[in-house]
């Protein structure tokens, strides 16, 4: 087990400094002076020369690459090209509300998406399970924007339920309830997409396991129907569960961005929207390299949880 | 594939007594793919995807035909009027532009998004999947690893950086999207080679001193090329949101350019006084992607029978 555990830590990091290259390519593409890009335009012309040496711009693109990723590390992303401060502060301020609403979504969704697929998948054919496999596929085929900005003009604009914009009411005491009440809808909107796929992956799964003989051992035991599911097909299919989950956790952060767009929500993807609006680079390859973080750290977390209950896992 | 198909040179009459010689073994094939084209004709979910998708594609195609408007030419009278205006079945937009028009031209921007990359990305991964799956050794490493570092970053998140960089364009969309697919895209025909590689007619072919570019195209490829495909077309369906999305962000196309995420994005500054304008492109990606998704898993089922219930 430390073994595995010390080998994919050292797979992560190796993949991490990956998407550092990756993106300091990206960042050579972009046109334009970036030393200019993050200066007043009034910014004296030696000035501008200074933070060109300091940011390493006239060295070759290798020493370039070392003096930025020094910089990364130390939290210095260089300066949002719109606000002319420090893009990592900006992107700091926006990360706890985005973590917000991301969780909020991911809780739902796979309490959704595993009640329906463990449903639908013991119950193969049966009305409940066709109705699961359309709403599986109806459900993958809308554009989560599109679905907040609908529960938007039903709840909000028109019953006037559920808030429209932000996280917290003017005139509110920014307590929980408030908060509460301004995150069901995007929630929903977040939650929608992947809980219907963790539902077709889920009933699939659940479908194999329970044409499997041990099954049909269990139930000529005379277990009951529910102990056969819970405790022998369930406890088998847990570590897929894991894997469905940890990668739908990652699409669930990119959906969560667009839905801060529909609903304003104060968090990293409405600084996205803003900053693709105006161009601001920095602030992008910030949250860019921020989610990259996180997103693998989930599949280090899914992996090594994965390796805890099943033990094949390790020896691969 | 047949005897006769593997044989170029022979005559056409030459062939004929072949086949019959051989008897029945071409008529086997043949079945084969009627029964995969019955399969997918008794998918009645599948079907209707494809009679709509075949409309919506028409309609784009014939656009300046179909449309009742020209999609850019507006009328500053009939602004954010509802749909059901007379002349204006689907209504107007913020700018008096007729919305069943621009919807009908938006498709001739959001296909090409969404299929496109599929095309690109399928070519790409075949290649780099093909060759890092039987070359192995540093070549494999090179290839594999980068593919793990394009996985570590969720699809949205990578699309937009590579196309903000490149500034606000359908080609920028087209090119992140292509970018985003060919990661999964190869490391899918990698497996499959790896799979491939490891049976007794490659070992053979090689034993008889095939060289290796022939032991790619011939012999792997033809075997490999199959569930690529397939999962290719399974695909567009999720590319035709992900790439609106895109659109919705503002990384595609500029206004006024008719496009589907583009128009969502723009009805949402009128959502209280016209909120028809957001939602009808939505439904159009919406009805794009179902079909697209539909005919994907009629022709997984068509193709591999056994996957029903999976």
């Amino acid at each position: 087990m430390v073994r595995y555990v010390i080998r994919r830590l050292i797979a992560t990091v190796g993949v991490l400094w990956g998407v550092s290259i990756l993106i300091f390519a990206i960042l050579q593409f972009t046109p334009g002076d970036a030393a200019r890009a993050q200066l007043p335009s009034s910014a004296p012309e030696e000035e501008v020369q200074r933070l060109r040496e300091s940011l390493g711009l006239d060295e070759p693109i290798p020493v370039q690459y070392s003096i930025w990723l020094q910089n990364v590390l130390q939290g210095d992303f260089g300066r949002s090209y719109q606000h002319r401060i420090s893009a990592f502060g900006i992107v700091k301020d926006r990360f706890p509300n985005t973590m917000i609403l991301a969780t909020s979504a991911l809780v739902v969704s796979v309490v959704v998406g595993l009640v329906i697929g463990v449903v639908a998948g013991t119950r193969p054919n049966t009305l409940t399970d066709r109705a699961a496999i359309l709403t599986g596929i109806v459900g993958a085929s809308l554009p989560s924007f599109w679905v907040g900005i609908m529960l938007l003009i039903i709840f909000s604009l028109k019953l006037g339920w559920f808030p429209a914009v932000g996280m917290y009411d003017v005139r509110g005491d920014g307590g929980l309830v408030d908060l509460a009440h301004h995150l069901v809808l995007p929630t929903i909107t977040a939650a929608a997409v992947p809980a219907a796929v963790i539902a077709r992956q889920v009933r699939s799964s659940v479908l194999e396991i329970m044409n499997l003989d041990y099954i049909r051992t269990a139930r000529s035991k005379g277990l009951r129907e529910t102990t056969v599911v819970v405790r022998h097909a369930l406890r088998n299919a847990l570590p897929t569960f894991i894997t469905i989950v940890a990668l739908q956790a990652g699409y669930l952060l990119g959906g969560s961005l667009i839905t801060e767009v529909v609903f304003s929500w104060p968090g990293m993807g409405q600084q996205l929207y803003t900053s693709v609006g105006a161009r601001d680079i920095p602030v992008i390859m910030t949250i860019t390299l921020l989610v990259a973080l996180i997103f693998t750290s989930l599949n280090l977390l899914a992996d090594l949880l994965q390796a805890v209950l099943d033990p094949r896992v390790r020896l691969t | 594939m047949s005897a006769m198909e593997s044989e170029g040179r022979v005559s056409q009459a030459k062939a004929q007594q072949l086949a019959d010689e051989i008897g029945g073994h071409r008529q086997r094939s043949r079945t084969g793919w009627r029964a995969v084209t019955h399969r997918f004709s008794q998918d009645k979910g599948a079907l209707a995807g494809a009679i709509v998708l075949a409309l919506i594609v028409l309609a784009a195609i014939f656009a300046p035909l179909v449309a009742p408007y020209d999609p850019i030419e507006s009328d500053s009278t009939l602004r954010l009027e509802p749909m059901g205006t007379e002349g204006h079945i689907l209504g107007l937009d913020f700018q008096g532009r007729d919305m069943l028009s621009r919807m009908i031209w938006g498709g001739r921007v959001s296909l090409p998004n969404a299929v496109i990359p599929v095309i690109i990305a399928g070519f790409i991964s075949l290649f780099l999947g093909l060759v890092a799956g039987y070359a192995g050794g540093l070549l494999d490493s090179a290839i594999m690893r980068s593919v793990d570092v394009l996985l570590a970053l969720p699809s949205v998140i990578l699309a937009v950086a590579i196309a903000a960089a490149m500034g606000p364009s359908s080609r920028s969309v087209i090119l992140a999207t292509t970018l985003v697919i060919v990661a999964p895209l190869t490391r899918m025909t990698y497996s499959a080679t790896r799979e491939q590689a490891e049976s007794e007619y490659v070992t053979a072919a090689r034993a008889i001193g095939v060289p290796f570019n022939r032991i790619l195209s011939r012999h792997l490829l033809p075997n490999v090329f199959a569930p690529v495909l397939v999962y290719a077309t399974t695909i567009i369906g999720l590319l035709v949101v992900f790439t609106a999305s895109l659109s919705f962000l503002g990384l595609g196309v500029s206004p006024p350019t008719a496009e589907w995420g583009l128009m969502v994005d723009e009805g949402r500054r009128v959502l209280s006084v016209a909120p028809h304008i957001a939602s009808l492109p939505g439904v159009m990606i919406a009805i794009t992607a179902l079909s697209f998704n539909l005919i994907g898993d009629g022709l997984r089922y068509a193709l591999d029978p056994r996957q029903q219930n999976t």
